[in-house]
């Protein structure tokens, strides 16, 4: 076997900022040193009165405080997850240098994820109409409630006018963001600003995921989200995301960009009818490192989609055993501490593999005590120093939503 | 109906609706409204929230004859003069 990274990617575009809002941590480098010592962002779902609603966990982003940073315009315009978005551009921005970069507006993207859009002011006036009559709702629930909102507002607030579109696809949109992103960067744009972020914790937005059955309904934090584990019973939420600055790596050479935090050597997505989720999730897996141009054997860990549905757990464990062989490759799962943030969920997992390159470190899939053995998995429950090139991502969203991308050194 | 605002009045409610006034002080009054931050939708917010909250219902096209908060208060008080 050798031991080089097999680079069929030259074009492959390369991560130049990161910007990161999570249930335990605020900012790049307070979330990655709280994930690498385990430190959890669960907690009791607060904020409204929870009675009558069967969640009672979830991975708040306490403290966050977008007055600081944001316009009074902007803020009475915008949803708490587009906040989030914009915070975390401005991060993935000033960490890429991009105010000195010199690009020309409109080689510039936009490209971000979001599974649910504005769910607090879009509750909030619709409360308004139902009780206080049309008159009443804020000419802003127009802009602010709609999936495009955060990826807009970004638009407008850096005078990025390439291409600029919203991923929707759940969990799976935060990678596919970074697809369409590179799409854009083929078609000769020189910069995407890209990523996601979700603020699904208020009445309207629990609500809208209840159904779905897939949330557990413990009450202690420290057991209420255990993907691979033997109690595993389903996810908590949780709100937040990450966004990035993805550019062409020729035209990160030449404006000389601070951080290569690494490439999004592949991509693949797919769709799954019910009952077909681990063949479908088989073939992305395989078609993402087909297009990174790399054998199994070169990818060196994977952060799991972890769902802690006891079945999906199974399609996913079995897949990863089928490709890289049981036990056969470090897999994580550090959403344990955050909870899943949907759209921006996976764009958080990149934030963290990402970091994992940086620092040859693979965070822990924390709260995991008895991992079930039918998993077959090297699950990572401590924190582990490792060699790492080559990183898979993996994200599911509900409905059938499956993505996979492949990062590198 | 026409009711008159005192400048005060407006620019209160101008900064609810998203004006950035600590930028342009004292000369708030004469700055257009663009300048302030507020752009066509954030008028028709302004618009909502005098008539909601002050009573004040602004008569078709009025938004579109005034640029600055002076303006604003001066064309409104020309107008609730007319009326009685």
């Amino acid at each position: 076997m050798s031991t080089s990274t097999v680079d069929t990617t030259d074009d492959a575009p390369v991560f130049t900022g990161i910007g990161v809002v999570a249930p335990n941590g605020t900012g790049t480098e307070e979330y990655w040193r709280a994930t690498l010592e385990g430190r959890s962002g669960l907690g009791p779902l607060t904020g409204f009165d929870t009675d009558g609603y069967d969640l009672h966990v979830a991975g708040h982003v306490t403290g966050f405080d977008a007055t600081p940073h944001l316009p009074a315009r902007v803020l009475a315009e915008t949803d708490r997850w587009t906040r989030m978005g914009l915070v975390a551009a401005g991060w993935a921005l000033a960490d890429a240098h991009a105010g000195a970069a010199g690009w020309d507006p409109y080689e510039v993207c936009v490209m971000t994820a979001s599974s649910s859009g504005g769910n607090e002011l879009g509750q909030r006036e619709i409360q308004k109409l139902w009780h206080q009559g049309p008159g009443q709702v804020s000419v802003y629930q127009s802009i602010g409630w709609f999936y495009a909102a955060t990826t807009g507002q970004a638009s407008i607030r850096h005078g990025f006018k390439g291409s600029c579109s919203v991923l929707v696809a759940e969990q799976a949109g935060g990678l596919d963001a970074l697809a369409q992103a590179r799409r854009a960067l083929r078609e000769g744009h020189r910069a995407v600003l890209t990523g996601g972020t979700e603020a699904p914790l208020s009445p309207y937005a629990v609500t809208c995921q209840l159904p779905t059955g897939t949330l557990s309904p413990a009450r202690d934090p420290a057991r209420a989200y255990l993907p691979f584990d033997e109690r595993a019973a389903g996810w908590v939420p949780g709100e937040g995301g990450a966004m990035f600055v993805l550019e062409h790596p020729r035209a990160a050479g030449e404006r000389g960009a601070p951080h290569r935090y690494g490439r999004l050597a592949g991509h693949a997505a797919g769709f799954a009818p019910d009952g077909a989720g681990r063949r479908v999730l088989d073939r992305v897996v395989r078609l993402a490192l087909d297009d990174a141009g790399l054998p199994p054997a070169h990818v060196d860990a994977v952060f799991a989609d972890a769902s802690a549905r006891p079945g999906a757990d199974a399609d996913e464990s079995r897949v990863l055993a089928d490709v890289f062989g049981p036990h056969g490759v470090p897999v994580t799962a550090p959403k344990t501490m955050t909870g899943r943030l949907y759209a921006g969920g996976a764009a958080l997992d990149v934030a963290a593999a990402l970091l994992a390159l940086r620092d040859q470190v693979l965070p822990p899939t924390a709260g995991v005590r008895r991992p079930a053995a039918h998993h077959r998995l090297d699950l990572v429950l401590r924190t582990r120093p490792a060699r790492l090139r080559n990183v898979l991502v993996l994200a599911r969203g509900e409905g059938g939503f499956v993505s996979a991308c492949v990062l590198s050194r | 109906m026409a009711t008159p605002i005192t400048l005060d009045e407006l620019l209160r409610v101008l900064a609810t609706c998203g004006a950035e006034l600590q930028e342009a002080g004292d000369d708030a009054g004469d700055a257009p409204f663009e300048e302030l931050g507020l752009d066509s939708l954030a008028l028709l917010e302004v618009e909502a929230v005098l008539r909601n909250g002050h009573g004040t219902e602004l008569p078709d096209g009025f938004l579109g004859r005034v640029h600055t908060p002076n303006e604003f208060v001066r064309e409104l008080d020309a107008l609730s003069q007319e009326v009685s």
